[in-house]
């Protein structure tokens, strides 16, 4: 563990140097410990919570229901129950955030912005953790990344957009709506599998077209795979769209925030 | 001389739902449409506290102090017309919150730290100082829930004299915590450290405290200005206003 603070220490050290990306990076960074470090097998449960997943749902939909459309199927679930752990995660935890860090919120001036940006980081430093854990997957399997690998990070901004945009938005929602986790998790469970996680999304797209435009994480899901399984580019149109999407969800969600936040104290 | 605060037409209302289960999906509509009970927490505030100033509020339970802490602070807004302006950054102390549990002590310091605006730099060049002086040297790396409590108050006050904030406020916060060692010690630091050269807001229902510290005292009552004035004009006839009355019981 030592190392891992070494490692991302000096990468801090590198390339930033301003107070509020020190807080940033700070409560990133004790927000990951306090998930991983508590317990004896610590980090490790950032490995073997996705692995676990993807041999339930593998031996229910290989070996039980006999699904065979699709090549290298623990990869392809792998992949996209990442990508939607990742988001199932951050939204969660967007709607705990205010109360989570009300001691800091109520006796101290800072941008609250920060606390929102850097819950997201040290989610997505989980993130990277399982994306380790997938490349370790795909050697095994015998299909390593290609080239095209190298689009992944712009996907990964992406999505980091999208988990920040919604955090925010549900944080705000729980404002006025102190049961918005129960709606979530329906919604959560909804979007589980009409996201293309199970399935090709192609399949869900010629189904109902405008799926594509409403939920972001298909398209996320299809390019991902085809940078990381199908050493394939990435398609563009879709990429930009969920780019934009994300922005927008993002800028949205910070001008809800800083209008409303205020009264999370005062509805308490 | 300069303002550090300055407060004019300050009111706040808040709203409240009448229904006990109101933010719910279920009974949205009813939640909105409902009539709101308003309670006017504050009304019509005006006061100014000078730079380097230690300023007392007073009221009894309920007066609206707590609520003008945190329209200083910010964490709540205050309804239109009001005006507050602040000089510099605030920090609000109170004992028992600003910590997190399940952080270590070192931890809290880094967050407590950069939160407050110390670069990382300063802040381990005043670690071992503020460790020395909680006295948690043997529980540095230790979870702050297995703290006992004179162990949190000890972290917390260290961590607080060293922040570099320009107003603070005190909420029910003073030196003289913990044991009777440590009262020694905080009370001196909380002198040195806290009090002087800084612009302070101090809430107390110790008139103990206030008249020790400041020249000048707010009394609130019911959301007004009782009175503003000399400290010990103004606990004279706070005390008188108990005199011939009696508490009531809440």
């Amino acid at each position: 563990m030592k190392v891992l603070n070494k490692l991302f220490g000096s990468f801090y050290n590198a390339f930033f140097s301003s107070i509020r990306i020190e807080r940033i990076w700070k409560l990133a960074e004790v927000d990951f410990k306090k998930r991983y470090y508590n317990d004896k097998l610590g980090l490790l449960w950032a490995l073997i919570n996705p692995l676990i997943q993807i041999s339930i749902y593998y031996l229910v939909f290989v070996l039980i229901i006999k699904y065979d459309k699709v090549e290298n199927y623990a990869l392809f679930l792998f992949s996209g129950i990442l990508i939607w752990m990742t988001f199932t995660e951050s939204s969660k935890k967007g709607i705990m955030l205010i109360k989570n860090k009300r001691y800091l919120i109520e006796n101290i001036q800072f941008n609250k912005l920060d606390l929102f940006y850097s819950q997201t980081i040290s989610i997505f430093i989980g993130f990277i953790f399982n994306i380790c854990a997938y490349v370790a997957l795909s050697y095994i399997m015998g299909i390593p990344l290609g080239l095209n690998a190298l689009y992944f990070p712009i996907l990964i901004i992406n999505l980091f957009f999208i988990c920040l945009g919604a955090a925010l938005i549900l944080s705000v929602i729980q404002i006025y709506l102190k049961d918005i986790i129960h709606i979530w998790n329906l919604f959560l469970l909804l979007g589980f599998w009409t996201s293309g996680i199970f399935f090709r999304g192609q399949a869900f797209i010629e189904l109902f077209p405008p799926i594509l435009y409403i939920n972001p994480f298909i398209g996320l899901i299809i390019n991902s795979r085809k940078v990381m399984l199908d050493n394939e580019p990435p398609d563009f149109m879709m990429l930009a769209y969920n780019m934009v999407f994300g922005i927008v969800v993002c800028i949205i969600g910070a001008f809800l925030f800083n209008r409303n936040w205020q009264k999370a104290i005062e509805n308490f | 001389m300069k303002h550090a605060v300055v407060v004019e037409n300050l009111d706040k209302t808040f709203s409240v739902r009448q229904s006990a289960s109101t933010a719910s999906i279920f009974n949205l509509v009813k939640a909105f449409s409902e009539k709101q009970k308003v309670i006017e927490a504050l009304q019509g505030l005006n006061f100014k506290v000078k730079e380097g100033e230690i300023f007392g509020v007073i009221g009894r339970n309920g007066s609206g102090k707590s609520t003008l802490l945190h329209l200083l602070m910010g964490s709540i807004k205050a309804d239109k017309g009001s005006t507050i302006k602040t000089k510099g950054k605030l920090m609000r102390l109170a004992l028992g919150m600003g910590t997190d549990d399940n952080l270590t002590a070192r931890e809290n310091i880094y967050v407590n730290g950069s939160v407050i605006g110390l670069s990382f730099k300063r802040i381990g060049e005043l670690f071992e100082e503020i460790i020395q002086f909680a006295g948690l040297e043997n529980f540095v790396d230790t979870q702050v829930k297995f703290f006992s409590k004179g162990m949190k108050q000890r972290l917390l006050f260290a961590i607080a004299m060293n922040a570099e904030a320009d107003i603070f406020l005190l909420d029910e916060f003073f030196g003289g915590v913990g044991d009777e060692d440590f009262k020694k010690k905080s009370d001196q630091a909380f002198n040195e450290k806290i009090l002087e050269g800084r612009t302070i807001i101090i809430v107390s229902h110790s008139m103990a405290i206030i008249s020790k510290h400041c020249k000048r005292v707010l009394w609130l009552e019911k959301g007004k200005v009782k009175m503003l004035g000399k400290t010990k004009e103004v606990i004279e006839a706070y005390k008188n206003s108990f005199n011939g009355k009696p508490k009531k019981k809440k």
